[in-house]
């Protein structure tokens, strides 16, 4: 039991991650990112093609960590940055519904093209690190898992020191509040919040980039694992990168104890979807308290 | 295909024990290995495992065949049969598993750790489970590169578009077994409990092997990859499916020939039948004064009768279609008619309402599923269940709307999504509900005595059924209900001012979009009798909303539009364009669809209807001369000639290319002759012909232009009585409940004044310059 609980939280781990990247993008811009997923997936996919690729492309060859990475999580926070200007710019005073349809109207694109480009069966990525890993409670942890705990780790202390510290993280915080009493102030609107996009944008390939060894490594991974992530977000009352992680540990954990004693198939989403779905109802703002 | 042989081969199974126990020996390597570093399991030495978690594959299994003396045709009707190993399974019955060829040679047994061999899923097909937890791998399509004596393995995976979300099947790898050929030529099932033995077995399973690893068709009008082509075939109305047109290559799953004279004779009967009847409601529909609406952004500023002209011909269209098309063709037709009424319930809600639903897949799914649990248990026609559709559809939606009343704008978005995720994960990986692997197949659609075993019988059926539900929006449209919601969505605080009971009305409008699409669901079943557990994957909400929102504001021409572009575009590319171009319209339409939606997101938020409301003035203004008060300037009005002149033109050119095409596709001189002659010469006459009139109706314009010129510089008298001309403005009668108060008809205004008509909004703003 205690083994699954533990495969539960490294699971959960990915959704906290996610869940942090869709918070970020929700302060900076009120907007919930649909295409977060797609957005990653993108960038880790060209990373995965720089660092393994076989193909004909000239690009498709090893050109060492050192390319891949960067162009990899460049790739993601430049189209972070797109669907900023395709849809949210023009529709900063739109109701909010509106930019949240145009993100999936992105990240549908996104994955239409990551179809076509490399097809949708499933891509073959070797971890980042090596190494045998350590045991806990009879569970082979992969140093790869590690790693994800620590870039987690990073990323809440990095954002919480941006937010707090920065004159940055102070512009995001102000533009995300009102834009117009924002911009009245000197401060840059446009430019702030592309920032916040790419910066978001720049998380999830770098979330993707981690993730794609552990799982099926195709261009629905991230669509499937970032809808969990948008669940630990809304149940940390999207606001709070903290709420959001811990509420993806929380569904990761939940989740495979469920799937591990539930004898009827589909159980472990009712259960999930019921639970946020009342959550919704009861306290909108999600359980943690919201933060700016 | 697929049925007869899983068919076959469940007897085999069954058989197998005691045939071919000499052939087991060729399986001489069985592997495992672990996708996932972490397991939640407790694997055994002699089973080898398919498990996925999360939706993310766990663990995938390696078989390698030794087929020493063994040839390419030894193999083509050869199966490999996996026995289930009970007790170390999570549901097993619901698991979707894959079979992709291997890439490199493999010689390991039991759980691999590293050099874990590649798999080549270009070769792959899908691997099917009876009752017994025997699952079955047809190994006929790596039969040629097996020959060869390389790699001769397979991969199994777990499908990503499984229902479940985690499964684990366990293979007891002493019982694996390799069945050759001998037994394979199939006898066809005489089995009377398979309710699908009808010969839309035959119809439908044939091209089949479900693509497995498709991603649940993510986001609509999208995402057929080109590998995809030997799609879901199982009938699923995904947008994905190219397959339909793969399914059933000739017939909805008919027993009889098209021409059989009953056939024929009972779709005659019917359509008879059904037009007088829908001559009498449409003329009744005529007859009844319109009452304004609001639901249209301006429409409700012009007062018209009857029904629109653009709904008659439509509806005229639809009846007379099956007169000049083929099956094939008319069972895609049917299919995005289909489409067309499910996004009629969502347009409601996003449109008329102002709200938004991510469940739309659920609303349809379920009463389907309901529909076809009912049908094939019992054998009652799926065309008598349609009502059973619509219940269930309605309380599905009044279900999804309970949770959103409480909630704004963003919740609502995300509380239909996750409610919609939910159910969709939740039935549609019920067996009871689904049925297996397979899918179920409905009983024949049958009404009274007539019975539809063709598509062209069954169409009518289909097509009066689709022109109800548009006349009942229509009704629905100058409803009460309707005026309530306008001002629900306007602002629903407002709304409740003036005593109009939100949440009630809010019930309502989720009851009456989950009708209609539970009226779809049921059409689903009599139209494509026969769905398996993927047809409505939750990501088709996103295609339904993806047509609500390009069709914008309005009544239903917007969205048929809309439909008919994203799912008629994705079925009949190939048929339109021909194979190579079908590729690159379908480019078109997977980017065009999501490219579109932002457009009409971002900058264009009337859609199709609002281009509609803009273009439909400037057509009727036919004339040219002697315009009447409130018809546009003949300076930006379409007319006649141009119109014409501008369709002969495009004709013109398609008829060259066409010829051209032919030409260089044959060397027979006297072929290319012709082609030159009828297509070059009829051609350039087109466009002749199309350029004349665009002459003359520019000449004929500017005369115009001119005369009215000459008569403001003749007469300013005349020009002053215009300006003095009265604006009189109509109220709505009862006022008081403030419903009727934007219902102001502006009759007579010069167009002097229509700049400064405060209410008249942007389009007649910028006419001033005109």
């Amino acid at each position: 039991m205690s083994a699954v609980v533990l495969n539960g939280f490294f699971v959960g781990l990915i959704y906290g991650l996610l869940g942090v990247g869709i918070v970020v993008v929700y302060r900076g811009s009120r907007v919930v990112n649909f295409a977060y997923g797609e957005t990653g997936m993108l960038g880790a996919f060209v990373f995965a093609d720089l660092r393994f690729g076989s193909g004909a492309s000239a690009l498709a060859h090893d050109h060492g960590l050192w390319l891949a990475l960067p162009v990899g999580v460049a790739v993601s926070a430049a189209l972070g940055a797109l669907t900023e200007v395709l849809v949210v710019r023009p529709l900063r005073d739109a109701p909010r519904i509106r930019p949240l349809v145009g993100t999936f109207a992105v990240g549908a694109l996104f994955f239409i093209f990551a179809a076509r480009r490399w097809g949708l069966n499933s891509h073959f990525s070797a971890p980042l690190t090596r190494g045998k890993g350590i045991e806990l409670v009879g569970l082979q942890v992969q140093p790869e898992q590690i790693l994800v705990l620590v870039v987690s780790a990073l990323a809440l202390a990095g954002l919480w020191a941006l937010y707090r510290f920065s004159a940055f993280g102070l512009r995001l915080r102000a533009t995300a509040l009102d834009p117009y009493a924002a911009g009245l102030v000197g401060v840059d609107v446009d430019r702030t919040s592309m920032a916040t996009w790419a910066l978001a944008g720049a998380l999830s390939g770098i979330s993707a980039i981690l993730i794609a060894p552990l799982v099926a490594f195709n261009v629905a991974f991230m669509t499937t694992l970032s809808i969990r992530g948008l669940a630990a977000a809304v149940v940390g009352g999207l606001t709070n990168v903290g709420g959001a992680f811990t509420a993806g540990l929380l569904l990761g954990i939940t989740e495979a104890v469920i799937a591990f004693k539930s004898p009827v198939s589909g159980v472990t989403d009712v259960a999930i979807a019921g639970f946020v779905v009342a959550l919704l109802v009861v306290r909108p703002s999600g359980l943690a308290r919201s933060a700016y | 295909m697929r049925l007869l042989a899983s068919v076959t081969i469940a007897l085999i199974a069954i058989l197998g024990t005691t045939t071919s126990t000499g052939a087991a020996s060729t399986v001489d390597h069985q592997a495992w290995s672990q996708s996932q570093p972490v397991a939640t399991f407790v694997p055994k030495a002699n089973e080898i495992y398919v498990a996925m978690t999360a939706s993310l594959e766990e663990a995938r299994s390696f078989v390698h065949i030794g087929t020493a003396g063994l040839s390419a045709a030894d193999l083509q009707g050869a199966t490999l049969v996996l026995k289930e190993a009970s007790g170390d399974e999570l549901q097993p019955a619901t698991a979707g598993i894959a079979a992709c060829a291997l890439a490199a040679p493999f010689t390991g047994d039991g759980q691999l750790h590293g050099g874990i061999p590649a798999a080549d899923c270009t070769l792959r097909t899908d691997v099917s489970r009876d009752q017994a937890g025997n699952w079955t791998v047809e190994l006929g399509i790596f039969a040629d590169r097996w020959a060869g004596g390389v790699n001769n393995g397979i991969v199994l995976f777990p499908e990503s578009a499984s229902q479940t979300t985690a499964f684990r099947v366990a293979f007891d790898t002493s019982l694996t077994a390799f069945q050759g050929a001998a037994v394979a030529p199939a006898q066809p099932p005489a089995d009377a409990n398979e309710p699908a033995a009808t010969g839309i077995s035959a119809a439908i399973g044939a091209p089949e092997p479900a693509a497995p690893f498709q991603p649940n068709g993510v986001f609509s009008a999208s995402a057929t990859p080109p590998t995809a082509s030997a799609a879901p075939a199982v009938g699923s109305p995904s947008p994905s499916s190219t397959s339909f047109s793969r399914a059933r290559p000739t017939s909805v799953g008919l027993t009889a020939p098209l021409q059989g004279p009953s056939t024929t004779g009972s779709s005659l009967i019917t359509m008879t039948v059904f037009a007088v009847g829908a001559l009498i409601v449409g003329g009744s529909l005529r007859t009844r004064r319109r009452r304004d609406s609001m639901v249209g952004a301006s429409a409700g500023s012009r007062v018209a009768t009857g029904v629109p002209l653009p709904i008659v011909i439509g509806a005229l269209a639809l009846l007379l279609v099956p007169l000049v098309t083929r099956d094939a063709v008319l069972f895609k037709i049917g299919v995005v008619l289909v489409f067309f009424v499910a996004a009629i319930g969502l347009h409601i809600l996003v449109n008329w309402v102002g709200q938004l639903s991510l469940a739309h897949a659920a609303m349809v799914g379920i009463p389907a599923f309901a529909t076809l649990t009912v049908s094939s248990g019992t054998g009652i026609s799926p065309v008598y269940l349609l009502p059973l559709a619509v219940i269930l559809g309605a309380m599905v939606g009044a279900f999804v709307a309970l949770p959103t009343l409480r909630a704004k704008d963003l919740q609502v978005a995300l509380v239909t999504l996750v409610a919609g995720i939910g159910l969709d994960r939740f039935f549609f990986a019920q067996t009871w509900l689904v049925g297996g692997a397979g899918g179920r197949a409905s009983a024949t659609p049958s009404l009274g005595p007539l019975r539809f075993t063709t598509t062209h019988s069954l169409y009518p059926v289909l097509a009066l059924i689709t022109m109800g539900a548009v006349a009942a929006a229509w009704m629905l449209m100058h409803s009460k209900l309707a005026r309530a919601w306008a001002l629900l969505r306007a602002d629903p605080n407002v709304a409740a001012a003036f005593g109009i009971p939100v949440v009630k009305y809010r019930i309502a409008a989720y009851a009456v979009g989950g009708s209609f699409a539970g009226l779809a669901g049921g059409l689903t079943v009599m139209w494509i009798q026969r769905l398996g557990q993927n047809a409505f994957p939750d990501t088709l909400s996103f295609s339904y909303l993806l047509m609500a929102v390009l069709a914008g504001p309005g009544f239903l021409g917007g969205l048929a539009a809309a439909t008919a572009m994203l799912q008629g575009g994705q079925q009949f590319a190939a048929n339109i364009f021909g194979g190579g171009a079908g590729k690159v319209v379908d480019t078109i339409l997977t980017y065009g669809g999501p490219l579109a939606l932002i457009m009409v997101i971002a900058r264009y938020q009337e859609g199709f209807n609002g281009l509609g409301r803009r273009l439909m003035p400037r057509i009727r203004a036919l004339k040219l001369i002697g315009r009447e008060e409130g018809e546009p300037d003949p300076g930006e009005a379409i007319s006649l000639s141009l119109l014409v002149g501008a369709t002969l033109i495009v004709a013109g050119f398609v008829t060259i290319a066409l010829a051209w095409h032919h030409i260089s596709r044959t060397n027979q001189l006297w072929v290319q002759n012709q082609e030159i002659l009828s297509g070059g010469v009829v051609g350039l006459g087109l466009i002749l012909i199309g350029v004349g009139l665009f002459i003359r109706d520019r000449l004929a314009r500017n005369h115009v232009l001119l005369a009215r010129q000459l008569e403001r510089l003749m007469g300013p008298s005349s020009a002053a009585a215009a300006m003095g001309g009265d604006i009189e403005v109509v109220d709505g009668k009862d006022d008081a409940d403030g419903l009727r108060s934007q219902n102001v008809d502006f009759v007579a205004v010069p167009p002097a004044l229509e700049s400064v008509t405060p209410t008249n909004g942007r389009r007649r703003r910028a006419r001033v310059a005109g």
